[in-house]
């Protein structure tokens, strides 16, 4: 080294450097662990938000069987075309991708010779809403379209068969008014609740047992998540919860019964109501005219529903339970028991009937004009002498007449599981006084004692009213969904005297068998039947009508069901209704008709 | 590493493997990772860029330790050189460069702009480090301008990353050559303020509302385009524009953040794989994001412990070298590296605004790669050559 060579650079510099660069990577070390460390998971939680999808899959809906096991509601798969956008994508503006999928859509249309349902708006929309989910382009597509979509799949990539499960009603329009519908249901509420970015549709219980078991029928949703892209596209999926299918369910229905009863009330409006009166089984239901459920699920064409809609006859509208008719004289044998258990009158006392009652200036006629001249309890119930229900009810009192409607059910529901129920009316002095009609007057008690006035009652209501006579004074709650339990659910006892029901079971019996019967024409061989029959005049723009009804059990020995019908512009209850209930009532009976006549032949 | 090693005769000998090892462990992080980024991108060529990587870095390989074995006093002679064809490259890619993301930075598929970090560092130590030279104001201005041509032309292309990497790479060489101090002291006073300024008046321009003519004004005395403004700006209030020139920065931090500790697993990062990272950016310059996405935060220490082997051994040689034009090599190479590692990562997490400036090793570029490589290169031959006789300084 030479003396005069100036100091060599001095190092403490380049360490100060090293110090400064330490400095530094502790400082990106510090914010690494921030980030990596201390923040992790909210980054992680920021990460999913931004690319994972939920996805709310329908679960299958449950099927609806009859108590014989036939199917009344299934489900059928409904085979889609869709388009993976994913697969589709083409780099670029998403115009470009709209238009391939355009295109493919124009080929494949043209391949499968069918016309397009997909416009190109929809595939705006799709991509814009709902971008990771498949784009549905055909539906419904039939065998023939499906074999040649299979023989050309691998020049669709992209393109896949989508099976969307669908409602169908396999008897068409049977227990219509009881089976109800399901739409395709927004589950909406399901989505916001929980969370889901998408759902894919589902269906939803719109009215009957698929509305007032929807919980039952419709499972539980599944859970799917979609990890999407930067693009918004699907990148792979997983099932967080697989969809818990609905409960199958078995009704009280008798679908023979049904079709029995519908077939009577084919040419009429009306309804009809079979039940079991030792249980309150619901065996047939049915409400006319009706309508075909498979033409409203998933959604009824707009023809559909406004061709429904607009019907004055009102297809949709459950008469047998929503529907309130005066009851006309099947309100008798109520007004018979009453008479005997609460106002202790005998039914021996006789008035005699010259044809009319007059009360102050109003007068009351027998039907058709007829003089049933003496007549005690049994036999006015058999000819349904108005004069001696007038006589009796003017003895009795309303209170009592109230107290017995009440017991077996009038003016409430009945609490079936079927929507829609309606009260009736049963009036009373304060009602009449709430609705500023004035006080109640001997008139109104008369009128109410053969079934006229404000008392309205719906033909389930009559027909647990019906059981409770027949079963011996046990008021049911009817019931449609086949819970296992035998016995039925009884509401409440009436603690009727033997005798009284019996007494009231006999004139019905005579309704039918007796020589001066109102209702023979309900008359079927080899059992004894007992009814009542009723006839109550309403008025349609001012012009007279007239509903014409029959209550009726079987046999009256041992009651096994309890027929009730109503029929809307009768002649009279049992002209009207009587032959009809006889076809019924051969149907239930049907086996053992013809086991008797054999039995009797040999 | 001692001293009779070093003196020993066979250059292998005096290698610091160290420097190599480090280096080679680095580019084969990189080539990994790149392969990670690249594997979402569409294009096939694109999807091989880890190859492309891997190739150019064997070709740097030969570049490196044919430099290493030169003695670098003798290559240091024509620094001059480089000096003047990396001023015409650069040059040449504002006549015909071609552009991408609106900035003009390659020519002949080289982007001159590294080459002049690497030829500006060599010439400097060359002026500064001889025991001839003189430490005045004169030889100060002289560094300056110097640095000051590359510097206006990189922030023509317009590449601010860049230049400003010369900056405190010149300073570094200037403060340890101990060149004009009062000089030196009044420039970094200057710069601190001119800086400042430049924050100021863009914070001022986006919290207040100014007249259009004020603002314009105002933005015009920063002498950056509104590009530039917008990154200061997007970095100083990030709720400014999440969904604009934001989206890289909060998608690479989502991609470290959730990382985590131990990482997602190599090519496991959703951030990465799905594209929310643009793969247009992800191979390059936040390839640390897909690093730190995959392999969490061990990884992430790990990488930067890799850096601070290679760094550290580039100071070691810097203390070790005799002589002056070593030394300043040593540290023009290691802050230049230090730099590049700091802005890259400190941009990735969110600690310094977005600026186009890669990783060394790890991000895929081709003459950035070449050109680290070619710098350690010659701190390799510090290394082996630096105990020989230095007649010629």
């Amino acid at each position: 080294m030479h003396l005069n060579e100036p100091k060599p650079l001095s190092n403490w510099r380049i360490a100060l450097l090293g110090l400064i660069f330490l400095a530094g990577l502790m400082l990106l070390v510090a914010r690494l662990y921030r980030l990596q460390v201390v923040q992790s998971e909210a980054f992680e939680q920021r990460q999913t938000r931004q690319s994972v999808r939920r996805v709310l899959l329908p679960s299958p809906r449950g099927r609806i069987l009859d108590c014989h096991g036939r199917l009344l509601a299934d489900n059928q798969p409904n085979y889609c075309l869709a388009f993976y956008l994913e697969e589709l994508r083409r780099p670029g503006r998403w115009n470009n991708t709209v238009n391939a999928v355009d295109q493919e859509l124009n080929r494949l249309a043209a391949t499968l010779q069918l016309p397009r349902t997909c416009s190109r708006h929809r595939i705006e929309d799709h991509i814009r809403q709902s971008l990771p989910l498949p784009l549905i382009a055909w539906e419904h597509l039939d065998d023939a379209a499906l074999a040649r979509f299979v023989e050309c799949r691998t020049n669709f990539p992209g393109v896949d068969v989508f099976v969307q499960p669908e409602r169908l009603y396999p008897q068409g329009q049977l227990a219509a008014h009881v089976l109800g519908y399901a739409g395709r249901g927004d589950l909406a509420e399901a989505v916001q609740a929980e969370d889901y970015n998408y759902h894919l549709p589902g269906l939803k219980g719109r009215s009957g047992l698929e509305k007032e078991y929807d919980d039952l029928l419709c499972g539980l949703p599944g859970g799917q998540l979609i990890r999407v892209d930067a693009a918004g596209c699907r990148h792979d999926e997983w099932m967080v919860r697989q969809p818990v299918p609905g409960r199958d369910l078995t009704v009280t229905l008798d679908s023979e019964i049904q079709a029995s009863l519908e077939k009577t009330l084919a040419d009429v409006c009306g309804a009809g109501v079979v039940l079991d009166p030792r249980n309150g089984d619901i065996l047939a239901m049915a409400s006319a005219p009706t309508f075909d459920p498979n033409t409203l699920t998933p959604a009824p064409t707009p023809e559909v529903w406004r061709a429904l809609m607009q019907d004055p006859n009102r297809p949709l509208f459950n008469r047998a339970i929503t529907g309130c008719y005066p009851p006309g004289s099947t309100f008798k044998p109520f007004v018979a028991l009453a008479a005997q258990t609460i106002g202790n009158l005998s039914p021996e006392t006789t008035y005699t009937c010259e044809g009319t009652f007059q009360l102050g200036n109003r007068i009351i006629h027998c039907a058709s004009g007829e003089r049933h001249g003496i007549v005690d309890m049994r036999k006015a119930i058999e000819v349904s002498c108005n004069v001696y229900f007038c006589n009796l009810a003017t003895t009795l009192g309303y209170d009592a007449i109230f107290t017995v409607a009440q017991q077996v059910g009038f003016g409430r529901r009945t609490g079936i599981d079927l929507p829609g129920e309606s009260m009736g009316l049963l009036p009373s002095a304060n009602w009449k006084k709430e609705h500023d009609q004035g006080n109640w007057t001997l008139g109104d008690t008369c009128n109410t004692a053969i079934g006229q006035g404000n008392l309205l009652v719906s033909p389930l209501q009559m027909a647990v009213a019906t059981a409770t006579l027949a079963n011996g004074g046990r008021v049911l709650r009817p019931r449609i969904l086949h819970s296992g339990a035998t016995e039925g659910e009884t509401v409440s006892h009436t603690a009727w005297p033997a005798a009284s029901i019996e007494l009231v079971q006999g004139g019905m019996l005579d309704v039918v068998s007796g020589e001066e019967g109102t209702g023979h024409r309900a008359r079927v061989a080899g059992m004894n039947v007992a009814a009542k029959t009723g006839t109550a005049e309403y008025r349609v723009d001012g012009l007279p009508r007239k509903y014409g009804w029959m209550i009726s059990f079987a046999p009256a020995e041992a009651p096994r069901v309890v027929v009730v019908m109503v029929v809307e512009e009768a002649q009279t209850g049992g002209l009207t209704v009587g032959p009809r209930l006889q076809r019924v009532l051969m149907t239930i009976f049907a086996n053992e008709i013809a086991a008797g006549g054999k039995a009797g032949a040999s | 590493m001692t001293n009779t090693a070093r003196t020993a005769s066979s250059p292998w000998r005096r290698l610091n493997w160290a420097l190599l090892i480090g280096m080679c462990l680095l580019i084969a992080v990189g080539t990994a990772f790149i392969y990670s980024a690249c594997s979402i991108r569409d294009v096939a060529d694109l999807q091989q860029l880890y190859r492309k990587h891997a190739t150019f870095a064997a070709v740097g390989l030969g570049v490196y330790l044919a430099i290493a074995c030169t003695n670098y006093r003798t290559l240091l002679r024509w620094s001059w050189l480089l000096y003047l064809i990396a001023l015409l490259l650069l040059a040449a890619v504002l006549v015909f460069g071609t552009s991408q993301m609106g900035a003009q930075r390659w020519v002949f598929g080289v982007q001159p702009s590294e080459i002049a970090k690497l030829a500006v560092i060599l010439f400097v130590a060359w002026l500064l480090g001889r025991r001839d030279s003189s430490r005045g104001t004169s030889v100060y201005l002289l560094t300056l301008g110097v640095a000051a041509i590359p510097v206006l032309l990189v922030l023509r292309q317009p590449d601010l990353g860049t230049a400003l990497i010369f900056v405190p790479t010149i300073l570094a060489m200037l403060f340890t050559a101990r060149v004009a101090p009062r000089a030196f002291g009044l420039t970094l006073v200057g710069g601190a303020v001119v800086m400042a300024l430049v924050v100021g008046i863009i914070a001022l321009v986006e919290t207040r509302e100014l007249a259009p003519r004020t603002e314009a004004r105002l933005r015009q005395i920063t002498c950056l385009t509104e590009y530039q403004q917008d990154r200061i700006a997007n970095f100083l209030f990030p709720e400014r524009n999440p969904h604009g020139g934001a989206w890289n920065k909060r998608q690479s931090e989502i991609a470290v953040g959730s990382g985590g500790v131990w990482g997602k697993g190599f090519r496991k990062g959703d951030q990465n794989l799905l594209g929310y990272l643009p793969p247009s950016v992800s191979s390059n310059d936040f390839i640390f994001s897909v690093l730190a996405e995959e392999s969490g935060f061990a990884g992430s220490l790990a990488l930067l412990a890799l850096f601070a082997l290679v760094i550290g051994a580039v100071l070691v040689e810097a203390f070790a070298c005799p002589d002056g034009v070593g030394k300043l090599l040593c540290v023009g190479v290691a802050v230049m590296l230090f730099c590049h590692v700091f802005v890259n990562i400190a941009m990735t997490i969110g600690v310094l605004p977005i600026t186009g400036l890669p990783l060394p090793f790890i991000s895929y570029g081709r003459t950035c790669l070449l050109t680290m490589m070619a710098a350690l290169g010659f701190v390799q031959s510090v290394a082996i050559h630096g105990r020989e006789s230095a007649p010629c300084f």
